[in-house]
């Protein structure tokens, strides 16, 4: 690449992009419009916090005081009359003041937690201690003190009402005890006093919002803001017919692209930073008017930090920018353009929106995902965390993604069907092995990464997710990439009925076979029974309903795997090796994938019978059939292993051999199978 | 001289499979000649020209320029070609100025020179009243004397034009005719295609008649007329293209 050609073609676009008015009004209007849609999304927010507070349950914690032994003490509670034991007493009223109210869930038992990090930790909403010279104080008839400890958040989302109630009360008995031996008016008694101690501040709160708003604000602004001028820079020059020949010119293509992406890089960050000004001005107000916050949420916005986190804004402005010219590239039209362009732009949102909101409990590997890792830096920089850790690897991830996003870019603007519109036509290419390997090998890294996210975060529908994203959707966008047939690769032939048939038959022996396997297995490496039943509920998640669990279990991996393991790799890897060899191979690929060494020779030997299965019959949907029938057959039994019985055995044989006798029926020629 | 041999290229359409669009083409054009590709639409005129512009890539077959290979790869070539069709724009947002300093930088031309030359051709190209107008105010002839100024604005060895008058009245088509006769007196070597007979007629040294990706045959005008024994290019065409005419050469 070459920077005066970067800058030649930077200049051109920045030119031609600042001379059309649906850009600048997008990027100019959009910050003006920003103020109504934030006052939306807080009037939801504060109708929702409203809800809650109406019908949430305020969990208290009473601590124990510790008795204070000292002779003072008990020299003080002897000359007073006032058995220590009272005190006790006193703290049981509050309780009992407290377990009264139907909002109030009273936390009972011992933590060596202290008071701010049960709040923290989100144990309880309000914790009360009462100090060990509480007694004494009673005794003495001075002013006795509790503490209360909540969090600014809590103050707004719990209804304290009912706790102030409790602790008045309990005021009232102390001074009812303390005041009896003496025959002392009422009116002349110490009241008690209740210190409030608010764990986490307006500030950090506020922090926590700002980072949420700004982020999310900023990530939504540069996706709308990128869109026309990344499809004028690349859908406008095809639509135009200029692209041909900025691409016959005697330069680096890479470097056009380079200067296409700083021009739309500069318009999302001159956007972000008017909606940014626009959202500060305005936000205060909003907040203000809003009466559910207002009173009970001091809005304190950590300007330093907003300040210090813009270092993100570029970055996330480069990234974008570059997905945008991606999706750009493949437009055809502007309208076909736009089209892409908005479920991306929800998926982003929805992404960065759910990291955002788990962010504690978001894996490493969070900082790896694009988009999304930049998005949590910010969030966390306007918190005031700065993660060095997780800042480099989300900065390195994210440059290597722009290279590839880059040469995407370059690669798709260089096909001549893109240019041209012509079709080509599919490969037959002798060998796909080398890019069946790398897809299992990306497929299997992508599937490890993102399903324990995944499931993290929504458990069954997660799996489910991870099954389509990672394995089914690869299954059929890489040999259609690589211009493969897809009809052919994918085995996509209607089988006959006798393969069919033999395929349902064959189930209960397959299903067999991988319990003897699994207890041959166990008798030679046995595994903790822990272990086996933690797997169990891993595959088999209990307590969802029946439907679900046939869907995500067994109807999708038999139709996901299938495609990817019978189908796309198979027919990769299909004629370059012989037909045991290739079936041997898709049985590993298809063990490793299980990802467990206890299931590993289970799956691998069910891979092996599928992929042969899949030879014999030359249609992929015979074994689809068999691997949803065993899935089937897995949440049936609630994932645990068949009985061996002799009858089992008996029946599950006749069966299998009526199966294959079906399938050797029903199978197509190998000449037949092999040509395609 | 810009030498073509035995080029083909396939294209695919799902109902009919992989079918040639052109098919083994060979042609020589000198300098300071016009070619012309003359057939009716579908006949490969375009696949032809783009391969030829080293924006598509051949099936099989080379072509060379000046004895220098000419692939899509190769950045030192296309600094030789300048490349004008019907399909290919402007850019609506610049003035002709702007598109032509931003097409001769980026062909490499002399930095230092750039300025000088643009105006140059603005001056050649009659275009000072609106050099500095956007290209969306101009009308369709202006865009025209535009778009020819912005192909030879980097002074390229080889012009090619794809059917460059289609869709333009008589005086903007005079422009271009204008255009192509001042490139020859330059000794460029101009390769110009069209389905006008009369177009071909009137500018072509030598024609080449493609019909279904076939090159049918190549010659100067009389030689065509001695080949077919009819005077008129459309009737010589037309004999040429009979199937029990000849082979392809």
């Amino acid at each position: 690449m070459i920077l005066s050609e970067i800058g030649l073609s930077f200049r051109k676009e920045m030119t031609e992009v600042l001379r059309d008015k649906r850009t600048l009004l997008i990027t100019l209007a959009l910050p003006a419009l920003m103020f109504p849609l934030i006052e939306l999304i807080f009037a939801l927010m504060a109708n929702s916090v409203a809800e809650q507070t109406r019908t949430r349950i305020t969990r208290v914690y009473v601590q124990d005081p510790k008795v204070d032994t000292s002779q003072a003490t008990t020299d003080a509670l002897k000359l007073k009359s006032l058995p220590a034991k009272d005190a006790k007493d006193a703290i049981e009223t509050l309780r009992t003041n407290l377990a009264a109210s139907k909002r109030i869930r009273l936390l009972s038992g011992r933590t060596n937690l202290t008071p701010e990090a049960l709040i923290l930790q989100n144990l309880c909403d309000v914790v009360i201690t009462v100090p060990p010279t509480f007694s004494a104080s009673i005794a003495a008839a001075k002013p006795s003190q509790i503490n209360l400890i909540d969090n600014a958040y809590s103050a707004y989302m719990i209804d304290e009402q009912n706790v102030w109630d409790a602790i008045k009360s309990f005021a009232d008995a102390v001074r009812a005890k303390r005041i009896a031996p003496f025959n002392i008016p009422a009116e002349e008694t110490q009241p008690l006093h209740v210190s409030v101690k608010t764990v986490e501040s307006d500030g950090s709160r506020s922090a926590y919002w700002a980072g949420l708003v700004y982020t999310l604000l900023v990530v939504f602004v540069m996706c709308l803001s990128s869109m026309y001028p990344a499809l004028d820079v690349i859908t406008g020059e095809r639509e135009r017919g200029t692209l041909i020949l900025l691409l016959m010119a005697p330069g680096d293509r890479r470097s056009y692209v380079c200067g296409k992406l700083l021009t739309v890089t500069c318009i999302t960050m001159i956007a972000a930073l008017l909606a940014f000004i626009s959202v500060t001005a305005t936000l205060p107000f909003v907040v203000l008017k809003t009466h559910d916050f207002a009173g009970s949420f001091r809005l304190s916005l950590p300007f330093l930090n907003l300040f210090l986190s813009g270092v993100f804004v570029p970055p996330i402005a480069v990234a974008i920018s570059a997905s945008a010219l991606v999706i750009s590239s493949y437009a055809k039209t502007f309208q076909q353009g736009q089209s892409l362009f908005a479920p991306v732009i929800l998926a982003a949102l929805l992404l960065c929106g759910l990291v955002l909101c788990s962010e504690d409990s978001a894996p490493f590997v969070i900082n790896l995902v694009p988009l999304a890792n930049l998005a949590l830096c910010m969030f966390r920089a306007i918190q005031g965390r700065w993660e060095p850790i997780a800042l480099i690897s989300s900065l390195l991830s994210s440059a290597v993604y722009l290279a590839l996003l880059i040469r995407i870019s370059v690669g798709i603007l260089d096909r001549e069907e893109s240019l041209f519109g012509i079709k080509q036509a599919p490969s037959y290419k002798t060998s796909y092995a080398k890019e069946g390997f790398v897809t299992f090998a990306v497929c299997l890294a992508v599937f490890f990464y993102v399903m324990p996210f995944l499931q993290l975060l929504v458990p069954i529908w997660g799996m489910l997710l991870a099954q389509l994203g990672t394995i089914g959707l690869p299954a059929i966008m890489v040999p259609k990439f690589l211009r493969m047939p897809l009809k052919q690769t994918l085995s996509l032939v209607r089988p006959s009925i006798w393969s069919a048939l033999g395929a349902v038959m064959l189930a209960p022996a397959l299903a067999l076979l991988s319990t003897l396997t699994t207890q041959l297995q166990s008798s030679i490496m046995p595994n903790s029974e822990s272990y086996i039943k933690a797997l169990q509920d891993y595959i088999i998640p209990k307590g969802d309903n029946a439907w679900t669990a046939y869907i995500t279990i067994a109807l999708a991996p038999a139709v996901c795997e299938e495609l990817l393991f019978r189908g796309a790799l198979q027919g990769m890897l299909r004629r370059s090796f012989s037909r045991p060899m290739l079936c041997s191979l898709i049985a590993i690929m298809f063990g490793i994938m299980h990802g467990s060494s206890f299931r590993f020779l289970p799956t691998a030997l069910m891979g092996f019978g599928l992929a042969y299965l899949t030879e014999i019959t030359g249609s992929i949907f015979p074994s689809m059939l068999l691997h949803a029938c065993n899935n089937a057959l897995a949440v049936y039994i609630q994932g645990k292993e068949i009985e061996t019985t002799p009858t089992v055995i008996a029946v599950s044989v006749v069966m299998a051999l009526l199966g294959i006798f079906a399938i050797y029926k029903g199978r197509r020629p190998d000449s037949a199978i092999r040509e395609h | 001289m810009l030498k073509v041999s035995q080029l083909s290229r396939m294209f695919y359409d799902p109902n009919r499979g992989e079918f040639p669009a052109v098919h083994e083409l060979s042609f020589e054009a000198h300098a300071g000649e016009v070619f012309g590709l003359l057939g009716p639409n579908g006949a490969g005129k375009t696949t032809t020209l783009r391969m030829v512009a080293a924006i598509l890539k051949p099936s099989s077959g080379e072509i060379r320029l000046d004895d220098e290979l000419l692939t899509t790869s190769s950045q030192e070539v296309r600094k030789k070609i300048g490349f004008l069709s019907a399909s290919t724009g402007l850019y609506e947002r610049l003035t002709p100025r702007e598109i032509m300093t931003y097409f001769a930088r980026l062909a490499k031309y002399p930095k230092d020179k750039v300025a000088a030359r643009v105006k140059d051709i603005i001056q050649a190209f009659k275009m000072e009243e609106y050099a500095d107008t956007r290209c969306e105010k101009l009308s369709t002839g202006m865009l025209q004397r535009v778009s020819i100024a912005r192909a030879s604005v980097h002074d390229p060895k080889l012009l090619i034009l794809d059917e460059p008058t289609s869709g333009l009245d008589v005086i903007a088509k005079q422009s271009i005719y204008d255009y192509i006769n001042k490139c020859k007196g330059e000794n460029k070597v101009i390769v110009f295609s069209t389905h006008l007979m009369n177009e071909a007629e009137k500018l072509c040294d030598r024609i080449g008649i493609l019909h279904k990706g076939k090159l049918f045959a190549v010659g100067t005008m009389d030689e065509l007329r001695e080949k077919t024994g009819q005077h008129y290019l459309e009737d010589v065409f037309l004999s040429i293209v009979k199937e029990d005419v000849g082979d392809p050469v």
